[in-house]
């Protein structure tokens, strides 16, 4: 208990692109389930996402599971606004439930276009680290570049989901399609 | 410290109008100051606050949009972030501190890139350090603290500003104290106008002496209320300066009585001397007069004997005639001086002054040069006088009237019947009535007004020359003479024009039988006469007169030896000299009279009617003769007593 608290602790402070991301022992899916936290803070979902104020903002994970449980661990005791977090992982399409934060892993490359149909724009903000994601509609996608993990985001895509993106993450993105 | 006394001393000399502008300016000009400090200090704190308050927003905005820079740990876009603060140039540098402290960012305005050590605590705050403020302010994002951000700014906003305070502190400082001065320049009247004109009446008031004035209460404040008082003041001055004047008014009019007291005393005292003067003089005169009288006595009786003795024809007769008219004379002369001695017997008569005049001018031998103008009142009242003292009187005046005019001239006499009233020159007060005037007026050379007062007193003479070397005595017997007949003398004279004399004599209304003269021829007798008197002349003339009209004469030297004959030889009349050694006439008389109350006397005097002599008559005496003895006054008179009753 003692341990986590610690690593907690460490990934509160954890700053992506300093140092210490090449030191080995972060790995590319832990920065980037730190992303899928940070994220949370600066997205804000319609009233209609959450049945009341305590509801936890859920993270979904579609296809192999690329973090173990470093998400898990990422998220443990977090709060965004008062809400905690559930993780949930989706083996096949037919599996998908609503959540509020869907990662679609590069194995699900060939149904991205299912799946998004299948959250038909339901106030979902859907995340990916393939590069072709951005374009097929995918809300916000992961990049590497310069040893630095970097992204796009598709504005169009989130307001047809009903999600308002702050201003401050729009401008840390590298392109932002309209 | 001596220049500041000096200074104060300067400011204390400037006038009251300046003292005020000078009062109301600095007053004024401190309080503006003062306030004006107290704004910019006030401002100037308030600035600071706002200044920090501007760079916590902007610090508080630079935070929030590099919150998720801060997140993700893009650098590059905080960077971008923290470079919009080169639209604000006061920004000289700034930083974005991580959660460790570490610099995550930083941002300059120069050139020159500036160090930043990592913070040692995440501390917020403000300091003004060396011209520049200094900033630290959190960034916190959902309620997590992110990192800090640092932002220096310079003060020259702050210092444009104090700079631009003072500019506009003078300007107002400058501007207000302009209108101050208009201000006090148009107002301070109200304060100096009252005072100015209380110094101009002041002024006025000491200047002309004139109290009277009063100020206009122009306000009612204190300066109407000194108004007033001064009013006060100027009314209580005027009243004591009214009050001096009267004073001073009533102390004039007591030193000019006292003046006019003096005066008159002096004026007193000098008639009292001059009447010493006048009586030791006459009195002198008559002691010499009186003398005179007894010697003369031989001269004056003897020719009328020796006449008788002589055969007519005689040659002699006419020496002695001669003799008898040069007696005459002297016994006139020696009349004037007892006259002057006012001891001379007066008798008196019903005289008519026209007549006189005539008889004098007629008896006198005038120059032919001289021309006589009469203007005499006809017809004239009478007055009661003495015919010789009277016609000595304006002989007198007429001879010095000719020398006068140095025997060539008009001589003009007047003569006037009035009622004297007024005061006449030279005399305090006149006695109201009927006057005759004569006045005697010459063309000649006139007295000097210094000498006017002089001309009546004896041996006084103006004639220097031997031929006409007067006694002294003419004016001053004239002036004896008018006051024996109870007259006035007066004197009008201009230098080179002429002299007039006037003298009025009192109108007598008295019978005429009272003063009627009758002749008759002298007749002797054979009574027995004792002649007392001390002197051998006068006994051996009176002896001889009366022997030779057959009376028994016998003499006696003394008054007591007198008495003791008439003890022994009853004598019908005795004839008594009146001043004797011893006992005198009178009391010779007295001592008779004791045993012989009926005795007949005469008394015999060179004096007028003395005291003594009225004593005498009132004891009894029947006739009182004056000396030098004239034959027939004194068988007259002896004649007389001896027939009246009683014997």
């Amino acid at each position: 208990m003692k341990k986590m608290f610690i690593l907690v602790l460490l990934l509160a402070f954890w700053h992506p692109g300093t140092d210490r991301a090449q030191d080995g022992q972060i790995t590319e899916y832990r920065l980037k389930a730190a992303f899928l936290y940070h994220f949370a803070k600066f997205v804000t979902w319609p009233a209609s996402a959450f049945a009341d104020s305590t509801e936890p903002i859920i993270i979904g994970v579609i296809g192999r599971d690329p973090f173990g449980r470093d998400l898990e661990k990422t998220v443990a005791g977090k709060t965004v606004r008062g809400r905690r977090f559930v993780v949930k992982r989706f083996r096949h399409i037919a599996d998908l439930e609503f959540c509020h934060i869907l990662f679609i892993t590069p194995s699900e490359r060939k149904h991205v276009g299912e799946i998004l149909r299948r959250i038909d724009s339901k106030s979902v903000l859907t995340v990916g680290d393939t590069r072709s994601f951005a374009t097929q509609g995918v809300i916000i996608n992961l990049f590497s570049e310069n040893y630095k993990i970097r992204f796009d985001i598709n504005a169009a895509a989130a307001k047809e989901a009903g999600l308002r993106i702050s201003s401050r993450l729009l401008r840390l993105a590298k392109r932002v399609q309209m | 410290m001596k220049r500041e006394v000096f200074g104060m001393k300067h400011v204390k000399n400037l006038t009251i109008n300046k003292k005020l502008t000078l009062i109301i300016m600095l007053s004024g000009g401190s309080a503006l100051l003062l306030a004006c400090l107290a704004f910019v200090l006030y401002d100037s704190i308030n600035f600071k606050y706002d200044m920090v308050q501007d760079l916590q927003m902007l610090a508080d905005m630079i935070g929030t949009n590099s919150a998720a820079a801060l997140t993700f740990g893009d650098a590059d876009d905080a960077h971008e972030i923290l470079q919009a603060l080169r639209a604000n140039p006061h920004i000289v540098e700034g930083c974005i501190y991580d959660i460790d402290g570490s610099v995550f960012c930083t941002y300059h305005a120069g050139s020159e890139t500036p160090v930043f050590e990592p913070l040692k605590s995440l501390a917020a705050g403000y300091e003004f350090k060396d011209g520049y403020l200094d900033l630290y302010r959190e960034i916190i994002f959902d309620n997590t603290r992110l990192g800090m951000v640092f932002l220096r700014s310079d003060m020259q906003a702050y210092s444009d500003r104090v700079f631009k305070y003072i500019m506009m502190i003078g300007g107002i400082l400058l501007l207000s104290s302009l209108v101050a001065f208009l201000m006090a320049a148009r107002l301070r009247g109200l304060i100096t106008g009252p005072i100015l004109n209380l110094a101009r009446m002041a002024k006025i008031v000491s200047d002309e002496q004139d109290f009277s004035v009063r100020a206009e209460k122009q306000t009612q404040d204190e300066l109407g209320f000194l108004t007033e008082r001064f009013n006060d003041m100027l009314e209580q001055i005027q009243d004591r300066e009214e009050a001096l004047k009267a004073a001073r008014d009533k102390l004039e009019l007591q030193a000019k009585k006292l003046r006019k007291e003096l005066a008159r005393r002096k004026r007193l005292q000098a008639e009292l001397a001059r009447a010493q003067r006048l009586e030791s003089a006459g009195r002198i005169a008559g002691q010499i007069a009186h003398d005179f009288n007894n010697l003369l006595g031989p001269l004056a009786a003897y020719p009328t004997l020796i006449r008788e003795e002589l055969p007519p024809g005689h040659p002699v007769l006419e020496m002695v005639e001669e003799m008898q008219h040069s007696a005459n004379k002297i016994a006139e002369i020696n009349q004037q001086l007892l006259a002057l001695g006012r001891r001379g017997h007066y008798t008196m008569e019903r005289i008519d002054l026209n007549e006189l005049v005539e008889k004098v001018l007629g008896g006198q031998h005038l120059p032919q040069k001289v021309q006589v103008r009469k203007e005499l009142t006809q017809p004239l009242l009478p007055i009661k006088g003495g015919a010789a003292q009277l016609t000595r009187a304006l002989t007198n005046l007429i001879i010095n009237a000719i020398e006068a005019m140095h025997f060539d001239g008009v001589l003009t006499i007047t003569s006037k019947n009035i009622y004297l009233e007024e005061p006449l020159w030279g005399y305090k007060k006149v006695k109201r009535g009927e006057y005759v005037l004569l006045e005697i007026s010459d063309s000649g050379d006139g007295i000097k007004p210094e000498h006017l007062n002089k001309i009546f007193d004896p041996f006084f003479t103006t004639k220097t020359m031997d031929r006409m070397r007067g006694s002294g005595l003419g004016l001053s017997i004239v002036h004896g003479i008018v006051e024996d007949h109870n007259g006035y003398i007066t004197v009008k004279s201009t230098v080179g024009k002429g002299t007039t004399f006037g003298l009025y004599f009192p109108v007598s209304r008295v019978s005429q039988n009272d003063v009627a003269v009758t002749v008759e021829k002298i007749s002797g007798g054979h009574e027995s006469i004792l002649i007392v008197d001390d002197d051998p002349i006068q006994r051996k003339v009176t002896s001889q007169l009366l022997r030779r009209l057959g009376y028994q004469i016998h003499c006696v030297d003394s008054g007591e030896r007198a008495v003791e004959y008439v003890k022994q030889e009853p004598q019908d009349l005795v004839i008594l000299d009146m001043v004797m050694d011893g006992i005198d006439g009178t009391e010779t008389y007295r001592r008779i009279l004791e045993f012989q109350p009926r005795q007949k006397a005469i008394v015999l005097s060179g004096y007028a009617m003395s005291k003594r002599v009225r004593e005498a008559l009132t004891l009894g005496a029947g006739s009182f003769v004056s000396k030098p003895i004239s034959l027939e006054a004194l068988a007259r008179a002896v004649r007389t007593v001896l027939d009246k009753n009683g014997n």
